[in-house]
């Protein structure tokens, strides 16, 4: 039984002059535990079915679902909640809040989710460390590098122990080294705690790790391939 | 992650300009609380010294005599009045008048006088009548002498010592009459005063009209205006029903618009001052949202209620607030305590022409909690409708537009 099922997606923008399809009539299941990327050219409807997917942009039509549940039939409240408790959310630009510390960003999600302080301050101690910098757990994002921010990020979406965890084009910004470091903290987390990864690139280094591989072209879904 | 700690260090961020904010609120808290002070301290001084020379704070009167002042419209302290007076601890004194008319004449002029019969030794505690004296003495309890304003005495060309003849309407209707020595001229600093006032004391009032204890006004004194709601509500309901009660403000109505109207203008002022301080924080705002339109889509993309993001922002707008109306208070505080406990005296050609008008030559300051009150309410006010925007822009905002911002 897969977690996400993704049926008939479809996204039209309505420019000023003339309508874009940037997904169209998508079809796609994910199974637990899986580390897929999804690639393709500029303009392929990457970051459109990503958003669609994780409930931040609504599609033109056709569903996604989310452990049962069709998420754009939930009421703007309820969808919040849902990414708050079901999504975790990896950002190209990594967009920590920059007035928190990397400790703080973590914490984060498990205030909004009501967690107790105890449950928050081991958790956020046990990811940062997880991801290699549990001693810059006080340091506020300006005075991180990209990569380390970048592996806050990944401990923020991991905090709410979400479903899956959604990333768009999350080492586009960094360095090779920072690249290497980042995907070996997902891989690390997807083989050893069977978190599901889906993520887009561009990057043919992170499309070698990755264990599926869909390719969009046009919007459409042209190859899906599990190694 | 209290919603404190996050508004605060938002604050912190441009510590610059949420620092200009709170001073913008913090001069208007001032400038609100040192005008407002003073111009409720300068009415204070005014409604004293003007009661005090005329109505006092409060007058019982028979209830018919405020349309007719006839000597018929008196009345008599009974002992149930005197001790409900008597157990008032906020009336500090309160003395008895006769107010009436009489045609005052010598040699061939005559004028329509009015004629107020006074306690000598009472007024003058009151209001330090005796200064009003310009020549010969002050009335004394016993004695027959009168006191007649200055214009009145040119225009019956009399001097002191000479005598006048007073013929009025006494109890009944009855005529009366008396003869009367002038034994002081007084010289006050409203003109129409002069012409037409003949003081005496009060039992030869109550001799020339034929009203042996009898009174038409009883003039009560506080400590300020701002115990007479307290006279008021405990005297008033209990007087017999033939008695009426009036506050300075129904019997100086004049006073009471002048100083509506010079509220109503400071009002207006005060209105300019803190619209243009709103605006400000209204830019702070809107300053503060922009630039972090991006990171307020990001927190609702990863699950933040857009609610709680309002309250953050609302929050950072009213700490902005709170803090300029905090200091506005801690510094204003001390001074306006200070002030109000120790008046300016003035002094110069200011003192004199005060003087001369029979005020106190002092700057009063009023240390009343409204003053205090009213701005930090506005403030909260202005905070709340400023809020209108960020509620706007959160609840309408796109999360994908924001991401890309
Ligand atoms: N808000 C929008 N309004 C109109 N058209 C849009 C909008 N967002 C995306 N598009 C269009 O939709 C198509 C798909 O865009 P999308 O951003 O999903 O591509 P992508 O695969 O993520 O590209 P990239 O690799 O450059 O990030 C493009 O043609 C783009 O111009
Ligand atoms: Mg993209």
């Amino acid at each position: 039984m897969s977690i996400i099922s993704i049926r008939n997606l479809t996204k039209i923008y309505d420019g000023s002059s003339v309508e874009v399809t940037a997904v169209n009539g998508v079809n796609l299941d994910f199974e637990k535990g899986e580390f897929a990327a999804i690639v393709g050219p500029s303009g392929s409807g990457k970051t459109t079915l990503l958003n669609m997917l994780g409930g931040l942009d609504r599609p033109t039509s056709g569903e996604v679902i989310i452990d049962g549940q069709n998420i754009w039939d939930l009421s703007s409240s309820k969808l919040t909640e849902f990414r708050l408790n079901k999504i975790g959310f990896v950002f190209q630009s990594y967009n920590l809040i920059p007035v928190l510390t990397a400790g703080e960003n973590t914490e984060f999600i498990m205030h909004l989710q009501g967690k107790s302080r105890e449950e928050r301050n081991k958790r956020t101690k046990e990811l940062l460390d997880e991801v290699g910098i549990g001693d810059r757990i006080k340091s506020r994002p300006n005075k991180l590098s990209g990569g380390q921010q970048q592996r806050v990020a990944v401990a923020r979406a991991l905090a709410s122990k979400p479903t899956f965890i959604l990333a768009d084009e999350p080492t586009a910004n960094l360095d090779s080294k920072s690249t290497e470091n980042l995907l070996d903290i997902m891989e690390k987390l997807n083989k050893e705690e069977n978190v599901t990864f889906i993520f887009s690139t561009h990057d043919a280094r992170v499309v070698n790790k990755a264990r599926r591989v869909i390719t969009l072209v046009d919007g459409q879904v042209d190859t899906d391939v599990t190694k | 992650m209290e919603l404190l700690k996050l508004a605060w260090r938002n604050l912190w961020r441009n510590r610059k300009r949420s620092l200009i904010a709170a001073a913008s609120v913090f001069f208007g808290v001032i400038l609100s609380v040192f005008l407002t002070s003073m111009q409720e301290g300068s009415f204070h001084n005014m409604v004293d010294n003007m009661v005090k020379f005329t109505t006092g704070y409060a007058q019982i009167q028979q209830k018919d005599f405020h349309d007719n002042r006839s000597i018929n419209n008196s009345f008599k302290v009974s002992a149930v009045l005197d001790s409900l007076l008597n157990t008032q601890s906020e009336i500090t004194v309160y003395t008895q008048r006769i107010e009436s008319f009489a045609l005052a004449s010598s040699g061939e002029n005559s004028y329509g006088v009015s004629v107020i019969g006074i306690n000598p030794g009472v007024e003058e505690q009151i209001s330090g009548f005796s200064k009003w004296v310009n020549q010969g003495a002050y009335l004394k309890s016993g004695e027959p002498g009168i006191l007649i304003g200055e214009s009145l005495a040119n225009n019956l060309k009399i001097e002191l010592g000479d005598t006048l003849a007073l013929l009025g309407q006494g109890y009944h209707g009855v005529q009366v009459a008396g003869l009367f020595p002038v034994s002081g001229i007084l010289k006050f600093p409203v003109m129409e005063m002069n012409r037409g006032i003949v003081y005496m004391d009060l039992n030869r009032a109550r001799d020339f009209y034929d009203l042996p204890n009898g009174l038409t006004t009883l003039v009560i004194m506080a400590k300020g205006p701002e115990d007479i709601q307290q006279i008021t509500s405990s005297v008033k309901r209990k007087l017999p029903e033939e008695l009426e009660f009036y506050t300075w403000e129904d019997l100086q109505p004049q006073l009471v618009q002048l100083i509506d109207g010079k509220r109503s203008s400071a009002k207006i002022f005060k209105g300019i001052l803190f619209m243009v301080i709103g605006f400000g924080m209204f830019g702070t705002v809107i300053m503060m949202m922009a630039e972090r339109i991006r990171e307020l889509g990001v927190m609702i993309a990863i699950g933040m209620r857009r609610i709680r993001l309002i309250l953050i922002l609302f929050t950072e707008s009213l700490l902005i607030g709170f803090l300029g109306v905090l200091f506005g208070f801690i510094f204003s505080y001390p001074f306006i305590v200070y002030l109000s406990r120790n008046p300016i005296n003035l002094t110069g050609n200011i003192e004199e022409t005060i003087n001369q008008m029979g005020f106190e030559p002092i700057l009063e300051f009023s240390n009343n909690l409204s003053i205090f009150l009213h701005p930090a309410i506005t403030i909260f006010m202005l905070t709340l409708i400023i809020s209108v925007f960020p509620v706007v822009r959160i609840g309408n905002l796109k999360i994908i537009n924001a991401l890309g911002a």
